[in-house]
């Protein structure tokens, strides 16, 4: 099962991250996406360089994505057939407030969510096959934003 | 400048045919690829000699299957390729056939789209780019959330987008060549086995194997085999597009479909208002209502509306999928965009029986695949 852990327990084992590649921990202890600003204005997530969507330039320097956005969309999975993630499980789309628009695990269930949520990315523990644990991103509610669709 | 295809010499539709869209069974590749394009050349009145250049769909064969298909035809030596676009695979070997032909390199071509289900690797897994929950979200998840949006953007409920099932299962019972014949109720789709989001099984596409071949011909091709000009259906215009950034890139299919249908309905200088019946890419019962506010066949939000006042039923304003769509039809992936085209040709001859449309003019063929990519294909009769 996955949980939330306390961020200072991820502070002192940073290369416990599932994908260090994506994610890291600000000094507030906040969550950040690592993502990309070119020079033609696009910020695009994940980090890649084979080059910009919006002109083709390679040279996009690293940009800071804040793990906060509003919810646009969430759903239960019921059936996955790929080994590594049991269903039921929750995924959303969020418009982080940085730009990009990111796909992710949900926190919870989407029960009672409605688009224009505030989101803000947390890590939580997910066991490895080989019994190991490292630290992953979902996307959950701020704390009194869940409210009701209408 | 460049020519868009209704400037190049005419192109026409000419034979059709299908191998019925099934489950996944012990039939070889090549009998489904050999019953369709025999079916297409008999509904031609056309010997395959007369073939001179043939486009292979598929999207999980292996490689280089055309060959192992086409020689038990008798093998005459044409031009083969094979053309993979993911779900626009048979859509793509059409455009290309109907380029070769309008530019006159070849009088006679065929697309045929033959598939099955084997395991296949996605290119987007392995370019070596992860992200958040690339592993959590495949394509059923990609369009539940857009179901979700198309929901609450539009005030419709689950039980709405499903009446986009009920039609097109009803549909598809009156279609022998689709791989589910069987009418649904709106009862029987929501309470069936729930895959993500809002959808059930009966709201997905079935991806099974199948055929299908269509036979384009010039008008030189017509005179000299002597085919029946009255059967033959005019392609009206091609449009082909990718995906480019987007303000909102989830609704990247949305996007790509308002750009390339437009771009096919000005190619043949005609309104959506004066299109007849669509075959578009349902393979998730919301695309329907996505696609056909996309491609203004009615305004934005009001796709529910016109399904329950049934305006989308054959018979009705404009019908959408008659075929059964992907839905019930099937999506075999290779044979699925030739198959419409088919579907169209019939409908426009008025040889489609039970699933007529009576008075069609103005088809319009659309799919969009994995990638992005997107096809508009307009016939006209």
């Amino acid at each position: 099962m996955a949980r939330p852990v306390a961020y200072d327990a991820c502070q002192t084992e940073p290369t416990k991250m599932l994908k260090p590649e994506l994610y890291a921990l600000a000094d507030d202890g906040s969550v950040f996406l690592k993502g990309s600003r070119c020079l033609c204005g696009r910020t695009f997530f994940p980090v890649q360089h084979y080059g910009c969507e919006g002109c083709g330039r390679t040279d996009a320097a690293p940009a800071t994505l804040r793990g906060r956005g509003k919810l646009a969309a969430s759903a239960v999975v019921h059936i996955h057939s790929r080994p590594g993630r049991k269903a039921p499980f929750a995924v959303c789309t969020v418009k982080l407030e940085d730009g990009p628009v990111v796909r992710a695990l949900l926190a919870g269930s989407p029960d009672g969510l409605c688009p224009g949520t505030t989101m803000t990315a947390i890590l939580t523990s997910v066991s490895l096959e080989d019994g190991d644990e490292r630290l992953d991103v979902r996307f959950a509610a701020d704390m009194g934003e869940s409210m009701r669709c209408p | 400048m460049p020519m868009t295809l209704s400037q190049l010499r005419p192109v026409y539709v000419v034979g059709i045919g299908w191998h019925r869209y099934q489950p996944q069974s012990e039939t070889s590749f090549v009998e489904l690829g050999l019953v369709a394009i025999r079916a297409a050349l008999a509904d031609a009145s056309l010997e395959w000699p007369a073939v001179e250049t043939a486009y292979v769909a598929h999207a999980k064969l292996p490689m280089a299957a055309g060959r192992t298909i086409l020689r038990h035809l008798g093998a005459t030596g044409i031009s083969i390729v094979h053309i993979e676009n993911a779900s626009a695979s048979g859509s793509a070997a059409f455009r290309q056939a109907c380029i070769e032909v309008g530019c006159g390199v070849a009088d006679v071509a065929l697309a045929v789209g033959v598939d099955k289900p084997y395991p296949t690797l996605l290119a987007e897994s392995e370019t070596g780019i992860t992200n958040l929950a690339e592993d959590a979200i495949v394509p059923f998840t990609h369009f539940a959330l857009l179901a979700n949006q198309y929901m609450y953007r539009n005030k419709v409920s689950a039980e709405d987008i499903a009446l986009v099932a009920v039609k097109n299962h009803r549909n598809g019972a009156m279609n022998a060549h689709a791989q589910r014949q069987r009418e649904r109720t709106l009862d029987e789709i929501l309470s069936g086995k729930k895959v993500s989001g809002a959808f059930t099984a009966l709201q997905c596409c079935p991806v099974g194997e199948g055929g299908a071949a269509v036979i384009l011909a010039s008008e030189a091709g017509i005179k000299r085999f002597g085919l029946d000009a009255s059967r033959s259906i005019r392609v009206a215009a091609s449009a082909a597009r990718s995906q480019r950034p987007y303000e909102d890139d989830s609704r990247y299919d949305t996007y790509l479909t308002a750009e390339t249908a437009k771009l096919a309905l000005g190619e043949a200088g005609i309104s959506p208002s004066s299109i007849d019946l669509v075959e578009l890419h349902d393979a998730f019962t919301v695309e329907e209502l996505e696609y056909v506010e996309a491609m203004r066949i009615c305004r934005e939000g009001e796709a529910i509306h016109h399904l329950k006042e049934s305006g989308f039923d054959i018979g009705g304003r404009c019908a959408i999928n008659p075929s059964g769509g992907l839905i019930a039809m099937g999506h075999p992936i290779g044979p699925t965009g030739i198959g419409q085209i088919a579907e169209i040709a019939l409908q426009l001859r008025g040889e489609a029986g039970a699933r007529q449309h009576r008075g069609s003019k103005n088809g319009l063929a659309h799919m969009v695949g994995l990638g992005a990519v997107c096809y508009v294909h307009l016939l006209q009769r």
